[in-house]
């Protein structure tokens, strides 16, 4: 239920009116992955659900299940776009009538990343939804949704979430407080990318993204190239590793408490050493310069980081 | 003829299409055999040894049977399973009344056809011709082809075609063909003949320009460039900044293990090279940069493969960057 949700007042708010019949317009939920957007979506949802005449208690537990004859969630493939056949079933959905609760609803995941087709086809719909629909959209990036998508919506901002939450909630999980405040911390905010970089011990990553910085710290960029070609299949979250592991690098000695990779402190103030601090300074604007680029285009992310490294060690 | 069927397994093999495709277009002509063409990528095991095991029966004279010739291109996308194994297990020396040719494209012979008796097997080998070697032996090919159609050809000849063409086989034959026509049968064809016929379409290989690039032949690096440009079948901006990049990463890194006093052998290995190729390429392209500036072309190449994928002026950010590199 909507009250359960945690530290997104705001959000909670709007979703409430909602609930209440008082808002009726599309929304657009926008914050970063694992914020709680879709959790609240649904337990808005359910409390719609759980409300109307006649209903079971089975059909609340439909709507977890994701077997709702009336709840549809449309989400593209992982690094994909949002097809416009998902968007073209989703709409012919909408015109007709609710089965076993008052509103069809649409909770469309990835409006940032619809395909230019898929947006297009939506747009009417979200103009004149039907009497009986109710469409979510969710955003990580406000700015990459089409312009006419979001003029159609009222916006929903969701924070990042508060470092004591995530880190109270993994502790349940993590015996090791020091692992546990590592996977807060990589999460930024987000208690699904903390959970799924837990669940994937991304760790591993991390470790070897340290082996990268050491390698090339010591000036045998080669070798560190070699790491990175061993780990091509997950450069995407090596680079965050690298920037994050680059910041610490940075702070360790002035905020030791602060650092991401509390875990390896000992490690990365002798690593530290190795360098000056203009030379981390340098790897650390270069990485955060390949990371932008990685965000905002499809990028050959071998050469961005590699590139990356050696601007921070040799400069150019 | 190139070759006779002297055993009931026929293997060619190699890396070299034109050899493979000429092989079977031969073996599709070999005279008083039922001949099958089947592709490995669309057939299984089975059916390989039923049409060699099955013989077509002539309805004009049902007492005569042709022996059979199978011949499966793609060889190398086949499955070899136990029913295949078996069939070329019991196949024996002499016996010819079913021939299966096997066309391999690959350049070493996969496992399951290596292991066949040797002494039932006709194997033919088709190595990637050399180019970068003094000894060309694409030019060399080329004259024996001349020899072949009985054209008379002058010495530079061959070399030029091999220029104009970028090596490819086919376009070399076909050329060669155009040639003969020109001229008439015994006759001698000189660089004359050659700008009469022959269309300049040389090489469209990205490699090519970053080679020239790196061993700063300006010239040559902006006229593969063009090339490439004119003759490729889509836009090569992004495949050349890629290939751009995978070459200064080598020259960089061999230039790096260089000036930390490894020796050529060592760098070929941690490139994954065979030292000689290594010799003829990378060495040469390392040689004439420092680190420093090897550097600073990654630094540039990254900035270029944001820049190519949101510009319609590809080409000109792609040509300077080699005008760059090759200066």
């Amino acid at each position: 239920m909507l009250s359960k949700i945690v530290g997104q007042d705001g959000g909670v708010r709007c979703l409430r009116r909602v609930v209440e019949g008082k808002l009726r317009s599309p929304l657009l939920l926008v914050g970063e992955e694992g914020v709680g957007r879709r959790a609240s979506v649904l337990a808005a949802v359910r409390e719609i659900i759980a409300q109307s005449r006649g209903a079971e208690g089975s059909a609340v537990l439909q709507v977890d299940r994701g077997l709702h004859p009336d709840v549809f969630v449309v989400a593209p493939l992982p690094d994909k776009e949002l097809d416009v056949d998902s968007i073209r079933d989703a709409i012919a959905s909408s015109n007709q009538h609710p089965v076993a609760s008052p509103f069809r609803f649409f909770v469309i995941d990835g409006a940032d990343r619809m395909s230019s087709a898929a947006a297009n086809a939506i747009l009417k719909t979200l103009e004149e939804p039907s009497e009986f629909s109710r469409f979510f959209l969710l955003a990580e990036s406000y700015d990459r949704v089409l312009p006419t998508i979001r003029s159609r919506c009222g916006r929903v901002d969701y924070r990042t979430l508060p470092e004591s939450f995530i880190f109270e909630r993994l502790s349940k999980f993590e015996p090791n407080r020091d692992k546990a405040l590592v996977y807060t911390r990589l999460g930024e905010g987000s208690i699904g990318r903390a959970t799924r970089y837990w669940g994937s011990n991304r760790i591993v990553v991390r470790d070897r993204s340290v082996e990268v910085l050491r390698q090339a710290a010591t000036g045998d960029l080669p070798s560190a190239f070699g790491v990175l070609d061993e780990l091509s299949k997950e450069l995407s979250i090596v680079l965050r590793m690298l920037t994050f592991v680059a910041h610490d690098l940075l702070i360790v000695p002035l905020a030791p408490d602060r650092i991401i990779n509390v875990d390896l402190r000992e490690d990365l103030v002798e690593l530290q050493s190795k360098r000056s601090v203009t030379v981390w300074a340098g790897l650390w604007e270069a990485l955060r310069t390949a990371w932008v680029r990685n965000e905002s285009a499809y990028v050959n992310l071998p050469l961005q980081i590699k590139a990356a490294l050696v601007a921070g060690f040799i400069g150019g | 003829m190139p070759f006779r069927l002297t055993a009931p397994v026929v293997l060619s093999f190699g890396e070299e299409d034109f050899f493979l495709d000429r092989d079977i277009a031969w073996l599709r002509q070999y005279p008083n055999r039922d001949i099958v063409h089947l592709d490995g990528s669309d057939v299984d095991d089975g059916q390989v040894v039923s049409a060699c095991e099955t013989f077509s029966v002539d309805f004009d004279d049902p007492s005569s049977t042709k022996p059979r010739l199978v011949i499966v291109d793609n060889a190398n996308k086949l499955k070899v399973d136990k029913r295949l194994k078996a069939y070329l297990e019991s196949r024996k020396k002499g016996d010819l009344s079913s021939v299966l040719a096997a066309v391999i494209h690959s350049e070493k012979l996969p496992a399951a056809w290596s292991k066949i008796d040797k002494s039932s097997v006709l194997v033919r080998e088709h190595k990637k011709l050399k180019t970068w070697d003094n000894n060309n032996e694409v030019v060399k090919w080329a004259n024996e082809e001349a020899t072949r159609i009985k054209l008379r050809i002058e010495p530079k000849v061959a070399l030029a075609l091999f220029q104009f063409t970028g090596g490819d086989l086919y376009r070399i034959a076909n050329e060669l063909q155009k040639l003969s026509l020109l001229v008439g049968p015994g006759k001698l064809a000189d660089l004359t003949h050659v700008q009469m016929v022959a269309s300049r379409t040389a090489g469209s290989d990205p490699w090519e320009v970053v080679d020239a690039a790196l061993v700063k032949d300006r010239k040559r690096a902006m006229n593969s460039l063009n090339s490439l440009y004119r003759f490729a079948s889509e836009d090569p901006s992004i495949l050349l900044v890629g290939t751009l990049a995978k070459g200064v990463e080598k020259a960089f890194v061999a230039r790096s293990l260089l000036d930390r006093g490894c020796q050529a052998d060592d760098v070929a290995a941690r490139l994954g090279m065979h030292p000689f190729r290594y010799s003829k390429t990378v060495q040469i392209q390392a040689g004439k940069h420092t680190t420093k500036s090897l550097a600073g072309m990654m630094q540039k190449l990254s900035k270029l493969d944001v820049e190519v994928k949101s510009t319609s002026h590809r080409r000109t950010l792609i040509e300077l960057a080699v005008l760059d590199l090759s200066t």
